[in-house]
């Protein structure tokens, strides 16, 4: 092997470990955008009750636990028939946010627990107590109290 | 006959007329079929079975069920005592109204109606409601 293909294998490693690095890296552009859900069921059955969250807002692993226990989602019976449970992971494990939780770890299955949620909702009590209740947001998971064009996939800042 | 007895046999016959009337006013086929089909099911069971009540499924609907979730203690909590006014979720989206009469995609998807008795018996009742129960309760929601 020549140094200069020393050089290539150098960088290909390189870009693996970088791109394994970028652990639960939501799928935002650099406009914070995300692709919204653009399967009518998936849609149908994940807004029923709440907020239609994007696909790539929860890496592959969450959305395989959250899928799998549906039976207490969040404190709710949120039951599917299994047929139907199954496409709709399948859905949502494809469109899922690039890597995952380090392994042997157990996945958060909260979009609001992801290290990119902390990092950009840390600065300046963005989601402080007191900046929720100015916005009118129930919880963290209320995107849309503060991102006025989150279900269209728009999360910048407003 | 009597001219008494007579009355009497027409009163009942208009009160029986009334009732079954009343659960199905302003249905389409797509309830009465589902309805229809619980009714099947609730006869497979017992024999003795003699019809569904709204009067029954109003109780059960309005009724405070120890069973379940403590923040979810009846059906009201999410869907309101007003049936013909949208609900709310525990996440605050809106739902839509339970009365046919006001939402008539109400009872109209079979897949529908065991998804959300499945989901939200267990919720608030603690456990999968019976037959007679859902019936109980879709007559009444036909007859709002």
């Amino acid at each position: 092997m020549t140094p200069r293909h020393k050089a290539a294998r150098a960088v290909v490693i390189s870009a693996i470990v970088i791109s394994t690095m970028a652990v639960g890296s939501v799928r935002a552009s650099e406009y914070e955008y995300v692709d919204p859900v653009n399967d009518p069921t998936v849609a149908k059955e994940c807004s029923a009750c709440h907020f239609l969250y994007p696909p790539g807002l929860l890496p592959a692993s969450s959305w395989q636990r959250l899928m799998s226990g549906l039976a207490d989602h969040f404190g709710e019976n949120a039951e599917l028939e299994p047929e139907l449970a199954s496409r709709i992971s399948l859905y949502l494990t494809k469109n899922a946010a690039r890597g995952g939780s380090r392994s042997g770890a157990e996945p958060s299955i909260r979009i609001s627990e992801q290290p990119w949620f902390l990092r950009k909702h840390g600065k300046r009590g963005r989601i402080s107590p007191e900046a929720l209740k100015r916005h009118g947001a129930k919880s963290p998971a209320d995107c849309k109290a503060c991102h006025r064009g989150a279900e269209k996939g728009y999360f910048e800042d407003d | 006959m009597t001219h008494v007895f007579r009355i009497r046999l027409a009163g009942a016959l208009l009160l029986l007329g009334t009732a079954t009337s009343a659960v199905l006013a302003g249905t389409g086929p797509a309830q009465q079929a589902i309805i229809a089909n619980f009714a099947a099911q609730a006869k497979a069971a017992d024999p003795t079975f003699s019809g569904f009540s709204a009067q029954r499924g109003e109780a059960f609907f309005h009724a405070r069920h120890a069973g379940g979730k403590p923040d979810t203690p009846t059906c009201t909590t999410c869907h309101t005592t007003n049936l013909k006014a949208p609900g709310k979720t525990r996440a605050g989206k809106e739902i839509a109204p339970m009365a046919v009469s006001a939402n008539p995609k109400r009872i109209t998807d079979p897949a529908e109606v065991a998804k959300w008795f499945r989901r939200n018996c267990k919720d608030v009742v603690g456990r999968e409601c019976t037959v007679s129960e859902k019936g109980d309760v879709l007559a009444y929601l036909a007859s709002q």
